[in-house]
């Protein structure tokens, strides 16, 4: 047997290890049509507040990459959140949702805003009250789910649906890894800086990150606060201090600012944060700017559900 | 039967009932069973994956850690699914809760080692791709100084050993070097900068190479594996009690339905059994209802039928009688009978009758008949004489006693067949022992047995009626001419006043348990008669009357009551032709001389008795037959008998009574010849009354 797999190893995974980072898919074909639109009117729809004011949209804007250009959030009554609010596209490939991967799939992730003091503040009982008053929501749940009182559950799967359609494909680093284009000189030197700094150590895959965690401060230690939501909070293991779900870098150069607490105003700052002290090395303006051209390649196509009629 | 069928239906109805239990409890089983070591399967499948994957992360720069993350959701999916495989929440896999819990701890704690792996990894892998990349920067910033390229070239060495043999030893190496290192006269603010980020990344591969170390371990400890199979282990413990039970299940579901079987089987047996018991029965009964057992031909009941179902053209029917067979079954016992009776039913098969369309009877006891067609009565006549001369010299050998029989045969072609023939038969065989005779409507059998059937109705009357009287003939001394005693003879009084003499009824008399009465009758009114009269009396018995036991209790009864009659009784034994019991008649005699009566015998001369007799037993008398006495006047040799008998007599010191005596002549001359008696109608008919004592010759 571990012959085998060292046959593997030496024969083929070579092969299989020559790009680490994936496109996505052109086309989704698991998704619910009507479901998503459904889901997409409710991700619009302050009802889902207890003041009315804020909607899923409100912090994952889709004008700013399906993320929050504010540094923190605003909730109702105007509430302030902690963590930067994350992009929403792509995220069904996320290994974990929230900053500290507290909710294992989309599904947990949803309940989280909408009962959160700070964020939406409602309660199941509301939430499903405020829906079934609405004869358009009684309706289209009617037709999609059955007749029948308008479940949580069932409003919340409409919403998945919805966010499980947000893919931004056809960016053109996916092209050129489909082998439809070439990129630039500076896009392609920058991929190189990309793999020989180390940064591809974290941010591979599908979704360029998100599917481990690491330590916000690897090699050079980052300031820890104890305000921030980390792997600590919920772990209480010391080495889990300041360690975050690695984020996307899809559609990075829509989502300023950046980090967990939005230190990073902008890209180049990101990055050179980045390799200051997750790398342990001071990343030169001319290295920066080819990263920033090959982050550039990363920005995809806006979802087609959210023009979709 | 019923009972039994009873059981067997419930066995039945039983099993059927437990094999729907237990398909539908194997097959949910089964299926259980399944999903749970389908589960251990996956999980074992999921997590072997998962280790590969970690191992290849670890050999290559880059990898992609979707496909860790991915495999690590599966590992959790796949105990989540385990968890919830319902036959491990069922009551006998309690025991399995604390393995499965410790599984799944085991699974939480391997995902977050490998997370933890991996953020070290990464790391750990980073900072060795900066120390690789930057020696060649040492050379550019140091061209001249050899001996930090060694520093670094060491550093690199020995982290690359450390990092490949896992071992913390080089530790103390390394950190020589980065000694060396720091203490390098630096002179410019690149050669700082190299020089501590250089630093820094060695200081964090040592500070972390410890707890990089350590997770490895955990990593390979295995602990998911080994739980796994703990519980795998626990499991099958488990699951090898569901399985004796679901064996021992079909066990008892095989032990019904193969007594059920067997009980049907019984059953079925059985009933076959039963029904060939009542078919052979009835067989027997068919056979037996038209054939004889015992000769295998066909029986009365059959001639009936065939006669009324067969229109027969000119029926014949023979009727066979075995002469004397009572005296065969008798002398030779039953089973030489029965074999004579076999042979028989054979030999009157005659191969002549073929060309009759013949049919054979047993009709009962020693009787057989033929049935022929179309026969005439000469023909008849000639196949009886053949038939009587084929069994008259055949010779009978059983048990090694050969015997010869005759038959007599009766023809008849009148309806009613057989009761003709059998009449004309019984008829004639009074007469001769060996006959051909042919029953004719002039033969008046049917009148003549009418008129038996009115005697014996006559004389049952007259019995009840007490009309049966004793007469008495007087008996002469010839040498004094004195009545000396009288014979008492039976007599039925008619109604209209004349008597019957036992000529006409007494041998029918003797077929019929009137016989017996008519003796008793006799005797009681003798000895009433003799009670008080001086004279000798003499009764007639015959060898019957010897027989009967009853009879003879009486006779001594009387004979103790009266003993004065008795020594005035003689007894006529009447000659026998049938039956001359010997050792009876010796005894008969030896008892009532007991009593001092004296013995006669009647009708010497004629009969069948002889010298052997009167040398044998104790005579007292001979009464010589009249036959021979009415003829001695005329015939010389009739005279010449007489005088020998009476010389005999004279000689074994016995007396004498001639009977018949009608004449003066006779008398005188029967007195002359020395005889001692004489009684006839000269000295005096029977009277009813005793004639009072006179001279008569």
């Amino acid at each position: 047997m571990y012959r085998f797999l060292l046959f593997l190893l030496v024969f083929i995974a070579p092969i299989d290890a020559i790009e680490p980072i994936k496109p996505l898919p052109q086309q989704l074909n698991d998704i619910s049509l009507e479901k998503a639109k459904l889901g997409r009117t409710l991700f619009f729809d302050t009802t889902l507040s207890s003041d009315q004011t804020i909607s899923c949209n409100s912090c994952h804007n889709f004008e700013h990459g399906a993320a929050d250009p504010r540094a923190v959030s605003l909730g109702v009554e105007k509430r302030k959140g902690v963590m930067q609010s994350p992009t929403v596209y792509n995220s069904r490939y996320n290994f974990k949702q929230f900053w500290n991967g507290r909710a294992s799939n989309l599904y947990e992730q949803a309940n989280g805003p909408l009962i959160e003091h700070v964020e939406m503040n409602m309660s199941p009982e509301m939430i499903e009250m405020r829906i079934n008053q609405s004869d358009y929501y009684r309706k289209a749940f009617a037709a999609l789910y059955g007749e029948g009182k308008v479940t949580l559950h069932n409003i919340i799967d409409a919403i998945v649906e919805f966010e499980k359609a947000l893919i931004t494909p056809n960016s053109r680093f996916d092209r050129y890894l489909r082998g439809e284009i070439t990129l630039t000189k500076e896009e392609q030197m920058g991929y190189s800086k990309f793999k020989s700094l180390g940064c591809v150590t974290c941010h591979n895959g599908i979704n360029v990150g998100a599917n481990t965690f690491q330590k916000m401060g690897l090699i050079r230690e980052y300031p820890y606060d104890p305000k921030y939501l980390d792997r600590y909070a919920l772990t209480k293991k010391e080495y889990h201090k300041n360690v975050y779900k690695v984020p996307t870098l899809r559609n990075i150069t829509l989502t300023a600012p950046y980090f967990h607490n939005a230190k990073a105003k902008d890209l180049d700052d990101a990055i050179y944060t980045m390799g200051y002290y997750n790398l342990g090395i001071k990343i030169s303006k001319q290295d920066i700017t080819l990263l920033h051209e090959f982050l550039k390649t990363l920005e995809g196509e806006r979802p087609a559900i959210l023009d979709m009629p | 039967m019923t009972k039994k069928l009873f059981v067997a239906v419930t066995l039945g109805v039983f099993s059927i009932a437990l094999i729907g239990y237990y398909y539908f409890h194997q097959r949910s089983y089964a299926q259980q069973y399944k999903t749970v070591v389908n589960g251990f399967n996956t999980l074992q499948n999921s997590y072997n994956k998962l280790s590969y994957k970690i191992l290849k992360s670890a050999l290559y720069g880059y990898s992609d850690q979707d496909d860790i993350s991915s495999g690590m959701q599966k590992l959790n999916l796949d105990y989540a699914n385990l968890y919830n495989a319902p036959l491990l929440h069922e009551e006998q896999y309690l025991p399995l809760d604390y393995p499965l819990i410790d599984l799944g701890m085991r699974v939480a704690d391997y995902n977050s080692a490998i997370e933890h792996y991996l953020m070290l990894n990464a790391g750990i892998k980073n900072s060795f791709v900066f120390l690789l990349n930057y020696s060649e920067t040492a050379h550019d910033l140091f061209p001249n100084d050899a001996s930090i390229h060694k520093d670094i070239n060491i550093i690199i060495s020995e982290l690359s050993s450390m990092r490949r043999l896992l071992d913390k030893d080089h530790l103390s190496t390394i950190n020589v070097h980065l000694g060396h290192l720091k203490q390098f006269p630096i002179t410019d603010d690149a050669q700082k900068e190299f020089i501590e980020t250089v630093a820094l990344h060695i200081n964090y591969i040592q500070s972390n190479f410890p707890a990089f170390i350590t997770i490895i371990n955990t990593l390979q400890n295995k602990e998911v594996e080994i739980s796994l199979n703990s519980l795998k282990e626990h499991f099958n413990q488990i699951a090898q009690t569901d399985f004796v039970l679901i064996d021992a299940l079909a066990f008892l579901l095989l032990f019904l339905i193969i007594s059920a079987m067997v009980v049907i089987i019984l059953l079925l047996t059985r009933s076959q059994n039963e029904n060939r018991r009542l078919k052979r029965l009835k067989e027997e009964l068919e056979y037996a209802a038209n054939f004889d057992i015992l000769t295998g031909l066909l029986n009365r009941n059959s001639l009936n039928k065939t006669l009324q179902q067969h229109h027969y053209k000119r029926p014949m029917f023979l009727l066979i009688n075995i002469n004397g067979f009572k005296h065969v079954n008798d002398l030779y016992g039953a089973q030489m009978g029965d074999y004579i009776l076999q042979e028989v039913s054979q030999l009157i098969k005659l191969p002549i009758f073929g060309a009759y369309n013949p049919s054979y009877y047993r009709l009962g006891g020693d009787d057989f008949g033929v049935l022929l067609e179309d026969v005439s009565d000469k023909k008849a006549f000639s196949f009886s004489e053949a038939l009587t001369q084929s069994i008259k010299h055949f010779i009978f050998v059983d048990n090694e006693i050969e015997i010869n029989i005759t038959i007599s045969i009766a023809i008849n072609a009148i309806a009613p067949l057989l009761e003709n023939a059998d009449m004309v038969l019984k008829h004639y065989k009074k007469r001769q022992a060996e006959t051909i005779v042919q029953f004719t409507p002039e033969l008046n059998l049917k009148e003549h047995i009418q008129n038996n059937i009115n005697v014996l109705q006559s004389l049952s009357l007259a019995i009840s009626e007490d009309r049966i009287i004793p007469c008495f003939q007087p008996i002469i001394e010839l040498k004094s001419g004195q009545i000396v005693k009288y014979e008492a003879l039976v007599r039925q009084l008619n109604p209209d006043g004349s008597l019957s003499t036992p000529d006409v009824f007494l041998e029918l008399a003797a077929q019929t348990p009137l016989y017996r009465e008519l003796t008793q009758i006799m005797i009681e009114k003798v000895f009433t008669a003799f009670s008080d009269q001086p004279y000798r009396f003499s009764i007639n018995l015959s060898m019957q009357d010897l027989l009967d036991k009853e009879l003879m209790a009486m006779l001594e009864t009387l004979l103790i009551a009266n003993p004065e009659s008795a020594k005035r009784l003689e007894i006529e034994l009447l000659e026998s032709e049938n039956l001359f019991d010997i050792q009876a008649t010796e005894h008969f005699i030896t008892l009532l001389k007991s009593y001092g009566c004296r013995i006669a015998i009647d009708d010497f001369g004629t009969g069948y008795s002889n010298f052997f007799y009167l040398a044998k037993l104790s005579i007292d008398t001979l009464k010589i037959d009249g036959s021979l006495i009415s003829k001695i006047i005329s015939d010389e040799k009739y005279l010449k008998t007489v005088e020998a008998i009476v010389h005999y007599a004279q000689i074994i010191g016995v007396e004498t009574v001639a009977e018949f005596v009608e004449t003066q002549e006779v008398a005188l001359k029967l007195r002359e010849m020395g005889v001692t008696y004489g009684q006839g109608y000269y000295f005096g008919k029977p009277q009813r009354s005793i004639i009072e004592n006179k001279i008569i010759l």
